[in-house]
């Protein structure tokens, strides 16, 4: 994998890196802030990436979702090759749903079973994501 | 009356021949793996919520985001070799570029594609608030300005030429500087 892309309604996250070997880069955006956090990767982003790539489709919704809340989740990854990127959509599990529903393409929507530590992760920036952390410029 | 009815018939026979010609010419060259023979609309998201665009090589990442589709957007540009980031917002020039690539025509099929690394393209995306309803396409950005944009499409076998400003792309590459709002 050699690009990351997570966006959510309130944070946006390019990760990256120029060889396979390395360590990914993050970048990180926040709705609140101007500021862009800046980090390498560390143990918390491999955990969320190894979920992110290991989802288990329980049962089909029946009675699908909206998708334009605030609660859904991309990923999007791109390997070495040239194919296109491979977007994931995910909701978050809530009072109503306890469980994370998949989007599958444009109409179809699946209960998933992941680890948790995508959603611990996900929205947590460099604390939890990285191994070191400073400030990129912004005006 | 007789003459001119006929003349009608001969005029629609003639045209629905020359409407099956054209189509049958379309056809063969699709199914023997030519792609289009014209320039043609490849996509058109102008009228469409872009919220992310997404233009990454290997040196030159610039990730342009907002939160909803009436705000502004805002840029970083990443430039990994250099160990450099930058945060703006989005200005005038980075208003026109993305007007240029929400809509893509492309011309014919090249018929010798352009070799080389394909870690050397660009990936262009633009992405709506539904992401499977956005585009992605692989770019060959010539260094020459006077040379044109040749582009891969996911799904479509060959290389084709692209109708976008060269010397625009190459605007991009500056980053904030050129394309952040500037007081």
């Amino acid at each position: 994998m050699r690009e990351v892309l997570v966006s959510t309604s309130n944070q946006r996250l390019l990760a990256f890196r120029t060889d396979p070997g390395e360590v990914f880069e993050i970048v990180i955006a926040r709705r609140d802030r101007n500021e862009l956090e800046r980090c390498k990767a560390g143990a918390g982003f491999a955990r969320f990436l190894e979920a992110a790539s290991s989802i288990f489709v329980v049962k089909k919704v029946e009675a699908v979702v909206e998708t334009d809340t605030k609660d859904w989740v991309t990923v999007e990854t791109w390997d070495t090759s040239t194919n296109p990127g491979r977007e994931l959509r995910l909701r978050a599990p809530n009072a109503g749903e306890p469980r994370t529903i998949m989007q599958w393409w444009l109409y179809d929507q699946y209960v998933v079973e992941l680890d948790d530590g995508f959603w611990s992760n996900v929205t947590s920036g460099c604390a939890e994501l990285g191994i070191s952390v400073e400030m990129g410029k912004a005006p | 009356m007789r003459r001119a009815l006929g003349w009608m018939a001969c005029t629609l026979l003639a045209v629905l021949t020359l409407g099956f010609a054209t189509d049958w010419d379309n056809w063969v060259e699709l199914v023997a793996g030519h792609g289009p023979i014209k320039a043609e609309l490849f996509y058109d998201m102008s009228t469409r919520p872009v919220t992310g665009v997404l233009v990454s090589t290997s040196d030159y990442k610039l990730y342009a985001y907002r939160w909803h589709t009436d705000q502004p957007f805002r840029i970083m540009v990443v430039r990994p070799r250099q160990n450099t980031v930058e945060g703006c917002k989005a200005g005038p020039a980075f208003t026109e570029w993305l007007g240029m690539v929400t809509t893509l025509v492309n011309g014919r099929k090249l018929e010798t594609p352009l070799k080389g690394d394909p870690t050397g393209w660009t990936t262009l995306e633009l992405i709506t608030n539904n992401e499977f309803e956005g585009e992605e396409t692989r770019l060959f950005l010539p260094h020459e300005s006077t040379e044109a944009i040749v582009a891969e499409f996911y799904g479509l076998p060959g290389q084709y030429p692209v109708e976008w400003s060269t010397s625009a792309f190459s605007v991009i590459k500056d980053g904030c500087r050129t394309m952040g709002e500037h007081p």
